[in-house]
């Protein structure tokens, strides 16, 4: 195939604007796949991607078109839209040429609309933008058209208006691809360089690499190098995805496929290093390659059903399709064994919890989740945490840093007061509102992760009636007036329970933890005071009464057996329980008091 | 071959009643729907069957309402009974002063019975009332006097606290009657709401409320202390007693030694096992005359279990567990299997230790269950 004739490309949208129905369409439009063997979002290979109507892992297909009795290869590379992923986003681009930006005709730009619009542009793709659900009712193209024009820059005349439900005006958009979107760049050098943009894990095969050859060529049989990791392979089977695996002879320069090379773990390749030959390998690696950065931490701890083991196996058969979750163990005076798991983002966490629940059918404790802080020691000594129990003693900091974030919400504008309150109370900075259409408003905020990453996104769409949408990104760290929240049960310090917060809400907050401790520990036989310190100083208490009465009035003969199981049930209870000296704490407390609902 | 020891206490229970109160948890049923004689004797039937020591330690009557079958059945009832028992050393009927009068206590006392135990409640005439019980606080009084006038010299009154309504002022007043009727024991009970009982429906419909906790605890701290001012001693959680008047059939439950039940839902503890009878009168009957056990459960008590249930069974007594005699009935140390559990509670000053005998103490009796349920399985073994 002449390179002249290659088009890789994605398509991006906000979450349910129509890009897996339209990848569907172009598939059955091409006669990749047969309509007999067809079935919706086909693509989208997890269960679990199918359900949330969501795309996780990438995926790459070759599409044969002729246009004008000249064959074209189209390869679709369908990448996951969500904030959380933008890592593997970019990769992705950095395998295409052109995007197709689509963007649902009833609902107009959105959040990532925009953010992935954005970073189609830094990778230097040409962007066809693509009005959908043009069927719809309550459809507004030539609206959205000039939202698109405003945010964009992106001439509105250049728009294509579809209905990938229906298939109308798909067949001009696929010629579109072609005439528009232009053809990978023949690199002269003779060296082999493939961009591995993605990978996933087969019980029998090991890891499969989704490549995109940028020069030279691959053969099966032949040795390869990953310039990044510095680990050689042999491929032992080169292909495509038609939409399923199929072998080739050659992988050619301007191609998308597949490698495989007896790669036994997902963490043993990284996405966006470089493969090349071993025999002849490139001087430079392609650029853009960098690890993933986690976001987001939680405590996961085995529940009443699971035990440590048992945990563990699941979270290593998890690990092997998702190489930017980790976890590691941890272990609790309060809770016990554990790991400390690291996410990309909330919604990475959702998924890991529920792939958790539905593949092991293993119930966990999870402490809410906490992001990364930046310690600087007033000996010079900079180092990253991600867990309060790790700071050290208060005179030896000198700096805490937290993580901040570029976040953009989308709303309509009667929700920008709501809004604004509740960026305030999350101490957000306001940068900018932009007006992208007359209803329609585009805020940009400076904003502490932490105070983001647990509930923002819920308390958002509450307000704005579902209608914002929000994506954020990493700016950087900044110094904060941080401080560590210590909770005491009965006098000792718990520090499952100990939480980082700014100074400003520091006593609200830990008056919440407690109330809703107090409402999680059941009553003992003696008093429980329960405070919340910071440095050494009480700054909020509660108490838990002891009970007063609990003895049985009766106990004759034919009530022995009934008595017995009722009190073997009462130690048993108390069994179930951690116990923190000699107070026992239900598993439910550690969780419930980090929720900070009222 | 180890000879099987035989239990000493017989519990007969006859189940029926003329009404039935609102917070009873026992069962019993109507007399009038029953063709008494018949089911009395096939409790003969199943007493002739049964094994037990000859002549038994103490015989206990008991229901429902054991005079609620007629004065004339009930006695050529006991006298059966007797016959096949033998001369016991505490014989109890239980008596609802609303089935009693002087004729009933003086036929009783013929028969052999020697002590009473008068389901009194309340000498307050609304908690009567709202109890469900059909008599005026004044035949209480003369019951217990007839009681007295027929020669009974061992008489025992029950007591209920924590009614709704009621507050400590009328619990002292209650307890100052029980003591001034002079009577040799009595049982102080918190109203407990069983489930099931229309008592506990109308709780649950929030049509009445409990006494508050609080006020429930200073209540049974209060019958405690005047009827141990009054001369009687406390000498199982819910038990008082004036010195040689202890319940010797009941102590046989604390002191976790066998005994044997007759009559629907009876409970029995003998050997290994702890049985209960069935329940439904009709179905009871026709077991007996198949010649068959009229047992609806049986459960075997392994020895950890017996040691659990020998601990909990002896904590209820104010003398609590005597070490030495616990080794020789269970063939266990008690530090052994309830080590944490012991050194927990000693700590928390709810067990003491004295004189070779582990019991609650004081602060611990209101909250006994909470110590009680550390004894119930051996620690280690959840």
């Amino acid at each position: 195939m002449n390179i002249e004739n290659i088009r890789n490309f994605c398509i991006i949208a906000h979450i349910d604007h129509g890009k897996s129905t339209l990848a569907d369409r172009l598939l059955l439009l091409t006669g990749t796949v047969s309509q007999k063997d067809f079935k919706e979002q086909m693509l989208d290979s997890m269960d679990i991607e199918r359900e949330r109507g969501i795309t996780v892992k990438a995926s790459a297909v070759m599409m044969l078109y002729t246009l004008n009795g000249v064959e074209y290869m189209l390869n679709l590379i369908d990448t996951p839209g969500h904030v959380d992923f933008h890592y593997e986003v970019s990769r992705s681009m950095a395998a295409c040429e052109g995007a197709l930006l689509v963007v649902d005709a009833s609902q107009g730009v959105e959040a990532q609309t925009v953010a992935n619009a954005y970073l189609a542009v830094d990778s230097g793709l040409e962007i066809v933008p693509v009005i959908n659900k043009i069927d719809l009712p309550a459809a507004q193209p030539k609206v959205v058209a000039e939202e698109i024009e405003h945010i964009l820059g992106i001439n509105k005349n250049e728009c294509f208006y579809i209905s990938a439900k229906s298939g109308q005006g798909v067949p001009e958009l696929l010629e579109a691809i072609i005439t528009f979107l232009p053809p990978p760049v023949a690199d002269s050098a003779t060296q082999t360089r493939a961009l591995i943009f993605d990978s996933h894990y087969d019980e029998y095969r090991g890891v499969i690499c989704y490549v995109r050859l940028i020069s030279g060529r691959l053969n099966p049989g032949e040795k390869i190098l990953m310039m990044g990791s510095k680990r050689s392979y042999q491929i032992s089977e080169l292909g495509k995805f038609m939409p399923g695996m199929k072998k080739i002879e050659t992988l050619a320069a301007g191609e998308v496929g597949y490698v495989i090379a007896n790669i036994r773990k997902i963490s043993d390749i990284t996405i966006g290093d470089t493969i090349t030959l071993a025999k002849e390998p490139a001087k430079k690696a392609l650029p853009g390659y960098k690890k993933p950065l986690q976001m987001v931490f939680s405590d996961f701890y085995p529940g009443n059903n699971t035990d440590y083991s048992h945990l563990r196996a699941a979270f290593e058969k998890l690990s092997l399709n998702d190489a930017s979750f980790t976890f590691v163990p941890q272990n609790s005076p309060a809770l016990g064994f554990g790991f400390r798991c690291g996410f990309l983002g909330l919604l990475h966490m959702e998924i890991i919890q529920e792939r958790l629940e539905r593949e092991s059918n293993i119930e966990v404790v999870q402490t809410a989740p906490t992001v990364t802080y930046e310690v600087v020691e007033t000996s010079g000594e900079i180092y990253r945490i991600d867990s309060p129990s790790q700071l050290p003693e208060k005179t030896k900091i000198a700096e805490l840093r937290e993580p901040y974030v570029k976040l953009e919400v989308i709303t309509p504008k009667d929700a920008i007061g709501s809004i604004m309150k509740l960026a305030e109370m999350r101490r957000c900075q306001l940068i900018k509102t932009d007006y992208i259409s007359s209803t329609r408003v585009m805020m940009e905020f400076r904003a502490p992760l932490a105070e983001i990453v647990y509930d923002f996104y819920d308390q958002l769409k509450g307000i704005s009636r579902g209608y914002a949408t929000m994506d954020y990104e990493f700016i950087d760290f900044e110094a904060g007036n941080l401080v560590k929240i210590d909770i005491l049960v009965n006098k000792a310090i718990v520090d499952a329970l100990s939480l980082i917060v700014h100074r400003s809400n520091a006593e609200a907050r830990g008056r919440k933890m407690l109330v809703k401790l107090r409402k999680a520990i059941p009553r003992h036989q003696f008093e429980i005071p329960l405070q919340a310190a910071i440095g050494g100083k009480i700054i909020a208490r509660e108490s838990i009464k002891a009970f007063r009465k609990d003895v049985t009035a009766k106990l004759y003969g034919g009530d022995v057996t009934r008595k017995m199981k009722v009190l073997k049930r009462q130690k048993e209870g108390k069994k179930r329980m951690k116990s923190i000296g000699s107070v026992q704490i239900p598993q439910e407390a550690f969780m419930s008091i980090l929720d900070t609902s009222e | 071959m180890v000879k099987k020891e035989l239990p000493k206490s017989v519990y007969i229970h006859i189940p029926f009643c003329k009404s039935k109160c609102l917070y009873c948890g026992f069962f019993s049923k109507p007399a009038n729907l029953y063709d008494v004689k018949k089911v009395l004797n096939a409790e003969i039937a199943e007493l002739r069957k049964s094994s037990f020591q000859k002549p038994a330690q103490t015989l206990y009557i008991g229901g429902g309402s054991p005079a609620s079958v007629g004065i004339d059945s009930l006695c050529n009832f006991l006298a059966g009974v007797v016959n096949l028992v033998g001369n016991v050393d505490e014989f109890t009927v239980e008596i609802n002063p609303a089935d009693a009068d002087e004729n009933l206590l003086v036929n009783l006392k013929n028969i052999g019975v020697n002590r009473i135990s008068i389901g009194a409640q309340s000498f307050v005439q609304s908690e009567l009332d709202f109890l469900g019980r059909k008599y005026s606080v004044e035949k209480i009084d003369q019951i217990v006097t007839a009681a007295k006038q027929a020669g009974f010299e061992n008489i025992g009154l029950d007591l209920i606290f924590a009614i709704p309504g009621s507050d400590l002022k009328r619990c002292r007043q209650n307890l100052k009657k029980a003591i001034q009727s002079d009577v040799q024991h009595i049982s102080a009970y918190s109203l407990t709401y069983e489930k099931g009982t229309p008592l506990e429906k109308t709780k649950s419909a929030g049509k009445i409320k409990a006494v508050d906790e609080d006020t429930d605890r200073k209540m049974y701290e209060t019958a405690i202390e005047e009827l141990t001012m009054g001369g009687f001693e406390h000498y199982e959680i819910s038990n008082f007693a004036k010195a040689g008047f202890q319940c010797r059939h009941n102590l046989t439950y604390w002191k976790n030694k066998y005994y044997l039940g007759i009559g629907p839902a009876a409970a029995s503890y003998i050997g290994d096992w702890r049985t209960e009878n069935i329940s439904d009168i009709g179905k009871y009957v026709e077991c007996i005359e198949q010649n068959k056990k009229p047992v609806a459960e049986k459960i075997k008590i392994g020895p950890l279990e017996k040691a659990s249930q020998t601990a909990v069974l002896n904590l209820r007594l104010m003398e609590g567990v005597n070490l030495e005699e616990y080794k020789k009935k269970t063939g266990f140390d008690i530090y052994k299997l309830f080590s944490q559990s012991i050194k927990k509670n000693l700590k928390l000053k709810l067990l003491q230790l004295k004189n070779g005998r582990l019991s609650l103490t004081k602060q611990a009796l209101p909250i006994a269950d909470s110590v009680l349920c550390d004894f119930a399985q051996p620690d280690g073994l959840l």
